[in-house]
């Protein structure tokens, strides 16, 4: 697959990547940027028999994990709900659902970005955990650990975003 | 545990994360496929690892040789320690050789006209496709250490991309005789720039967008001739096929 063809076909995956790595949308396009342009200069390394987006996904990892480093004193807050598309079909099945995704967001939010990076490719892209270990560069039992530790902060975020909001 | 150990994570709050997959608008691609190629332009320029530190014209913000493309000292210390460090090896692998003289165009900044509207863009759009048709600076004789740099060299880069950023920001406020002067100028003054495949993307979109349909059609189709690969190709045949 040449570089051309990945940008066309998985721009969007590692836009979205990014993003649910806590890029905020200002520095979206920049790191975008960034992710393939580190792609093309390792194209070379991609093993054609393992699964591409896992492979994209540790670039936008690391991408994301050093522009992280850098701003560790900003809040990082995912898109804004409005900027998803309108699956509802009335106002109050927005409002609902608008809701929804700002308690999935925060919670997911609520993962440190090495656990989140595994949560994501595993729970949201449906990576193996093998292929997630190979694509962060992690042993096997440290990726599975990630994995269940990510799951409880998940759960623990969504439980005290429910509690703030009154809603458990 | 297991791959699909997840029976206590909420499957509606995973199915919401899923759905949350927005893509990009165009406009942001395009913005990004424009910067790669020049990123990835820059990178072929000056070889190598030493190509991933010098893409200039960016703004981006992540990776430990970023500070390095982010300050020019650095990137041109860089150069410099690569440069002196290529030229060690090559005198000590091979004997001794007389000077060369090669001849290049020197950007001819002083006596290079100033942008204007519309004399420019005539000029450009008839010399582009054979880029070393007329336009062109005096030649000098200069002294150099090895080949020719017949692309301005890597210092001109930053002055290459920045005149590239007048033509832009010219067609993004649809301003397209000033996009035209502003490439014809480019055009003149790196005939053989090593950003001349986006210089030509933003020629014939700007063609195409002053109604000059025939030349932009005949101007894309050398270009899909010439760069088969290139990130910027899509936009350019989209701009053509929307002309009415």
């Amino acid at each position: 697959m040449s570089f051309n063809a990945i940008f066309r076909a998985e721009f969007d995956y590692v836009w979205n990547s990014l993003r649910r790595l806590g890029v905020p949308l200002r520095d979206l396009e920049d790191l975008t940027h960034d992710v393939f342009f580190r792609i093309y200069e390792r194209l070379a390394d991609y093993d054609r028999a393992r699964p591409l987006r896992p492979w994209l996904f540790g670039f936008s990892f690391r991408v994301a994990s050093d522009y992280r480093r850098r701003f560790s004193n900003r809040r990082e807050v995912l898109s804004p709900a409005s900027e998803t598309s309108d699956p509802a079909p009335t106002a109050l099945d927005r409002l609902v659902q608008a809701e929804a995704m700002t308690l999935a967001r925060t919670a997911l939010e609520g993962i440190e970005i090495e656990r989140r990076a595994v949560f994501i490719l595993h729970e949201l892209d449906g990576s193996s955990v093998p292929e997630i270990a190979n694509a962060l560069g992690l042993p096997l039992n440290t990726t599975y650990s990630r994995l269940r530790v990510a799951r409880e902060e998940f759960r623990a975020a969504l439980q005290r975003e429910r509690l703030r909001r009154g809603e458990a | 545990m297991t791959d699909s150990d997840q029976e206590s994570v909420d499957p509606e709050m995973l199915a919401l994360l899923r759905a949350d997959f927005a893509p990009a608008s165009a406009a942001v691609k395009e913005r990004v496929s424009s910067r790669l190629a020049r990123s990835v332009g820059a990178l072929a320029l000056s070889g190598g690892a030493l190509g991933a530190h010098a893409g200039l014209g960016t703004r981006s913000t992540a990776g430990p040789w970023l500070a390095l493309r982010a300050h020019p000292l650095g990137f041109f210390a860089s150069f410099a320690v690569g440069a002196a460090c290529g030229a060690g090896l090559y005198a000590a692998a091979r004997r001794p050789a007389p000077e060369r003289v090669v001849y290049v165009d020197r950007p001819a900044w002083q006596a290079a006209p100033a942008v204007s509207s519309a004399e420019p863009a005539s000029k450009n759009s008839e010399t582009l496709p054979a880029l070393t048709q007329s336009a062109r600076a005096p030649s000098v004789a200069v002294p150099l250490l090895g080949a020719s740099v017949d692309r301005g060299g890597i210092a001109s880069l930053a002055e290459q991309q920045a005149l590239l950023d007048v033509a832009r920001s010219a067609f993004a406020r649809s301003d397209y005789p000033a996009t035209l002067a502003a490439l014809a100028t480019h055009f003149q003054r790196y005939p053989k720039s090593v950003l001349g495949e986006e210089r030509e993307a933003l020629d014939i979109k700007a063609l195409a967008a002053t109604g000059r349909t025939d030349e932009a059609k005949a101007r894309a189709a050398r270009f899909k001739a010439q760069f088969p690969q290139s990130l910027l190709l899509p936009s350019v045949q989209d701009s053509v096929g929307l002309i009415p």
